[in-house]
């Protein structure tokens, strides 16, 4: 991924890719995605700032279509190594997290339609008797896989539209 | 081609916040749409926190996002939705950068002075800064999606 311009791409993406990762699992820290995402748009962005800055010494122009993938690969990698941390901390850790969540919605429990805390209780049922939940586990990858790119596209694309905010002129509708 | 994309991120846009409404009502429908409320609840704790009294609630259950993401994402598809009246789908110039900066102020604000214990944020408070932030966003994510599409399909001009 260097070309011969000296602008080495998946340096952009790691670094992008480092700061979600960071931004997602690091305690504290990770409640800055409770806000709508903004650790992984940030990475994204971050990404986007790092692939310019390469470029510029390189005295080659940044594109959206280079935000664009930046967010979007960041996104993916960074959605493969957070949801393998989080697999590898729920089979080895002692705690059940849907008991803690069940716990944490106390009362409100009650008010749940049955079919909601059923589901729950069977969640529960197979960390109990497996350690993890194949479901749970399985949805947790796919929506991260789908939560990660997403927003680090916007942040890629919303780093390059900054960026080139004086610089683009398109055509009209064609 | 600009209207095709414009589609496309009014779908995306409308798709999404659409599953934050839906989810309270399927929930209380029972059955194999409770499920996918479930589903959907889950798939939303990835991008916010769904505290019971920061969130609306919708026919008594608590919708898949709080207030302030609500917010954030209903004011984004209103802005979507009145983009081409505001700005026109062919019009792609960005407004000037201090009106995101602005906006992500008031909310970073609402945000840190509520930790520091020097102002108590409202329900009002949060769903206000959201909803700025969220329909400022699509002012600078729609030029740069067209931009991208336009580079993808080489038809794109770039002033140099």
């Amino acid at each position: 991924m260097t070309e011969n311009t000296g602008v080495n791409r998946l340096s952009s993406v790691i670094a992008g890719s480092t700061v979600m990762i960071a931004l997602s699992i690091l305690p504290i820290i990770n409640f800055i995605n409770l806000f709508f995402c903004s650790g992984i748009i940030a990475g994204g962005f971050f990404g986007v700032l790092s692939l310019n800055r390469q470029m510029r010494r390189a005295d080659t122009l940044l594109t959206y279509k280079d935000g664009f993938l930046t967010g979007v690969l960041s996104g993916f990698l960074a959605a493969v190594t957070v949801s393998g941390i989080n697999i590898i901390s729920l089979i080895y850790s002692s705690v059940n997290p849907i008991s803690e969540a069940m716990q944490f919605f106390g009362n409100y429990l009650n008010s749940m339609p049955p079919e909601m805390v059923n589901q729950l209780k069977q969640l529960e049922n197979d960390f109990n008797t497996q350690g993890y939940s194949v479901t749970l586990i399985l949805f947790t990858f796919l929506s991260n896989l789908l939560i990660f790119p997403l927003f680090g596209a916007a942040g890629g694309l919303l780093a390059t539209s900054i960026i080139l905010r004086n610089k683009s002129t398109l055509p009209p509708d064609s | 081609m600009n209207k095709k994309i414009y589609l496309i991120f009014l779908s995306v846009s409308f798709l999404w916040t659409l599953l934050i409404y839906i989810a309270p009502v399927l929930n209380t429908a029972g059955g194999f749409p409770a499920t996918i409320s479930d589903f959907i609840y889950i798939f939303y704790s990835k991008t916010c926190h769904q505290i019971d009294e920061r969130s609306f609630h919708l026919i008594g259950e608590k919708v898949a996002v709080c207030s302030r993401c609500s917010s954030v994402y209903t004011g984004f598809l209103f802005s979507v939705v009145l983009y081409p009246f505001i700005r026109g789908i062919d019009n792609l110039k960005m407004p000037p950068l201090w009106f995101l900066l602005a906006a992500s102020a008031f909310l970073v604000l609402d945000v840190f002075l509520d930790i520091g214990g020097i102002f108590s944020n409202t329900f009002i408070s949060r769903a206000i800064t959201g909803g700025i932030i969220g329909f400022i966003l699509p002012f600078y994510l729609i030029p740069g999606t067209m931009n991208f599409a336009y580079e993808i399909f080489n038809k794109y001009i770039r002033n140099k």
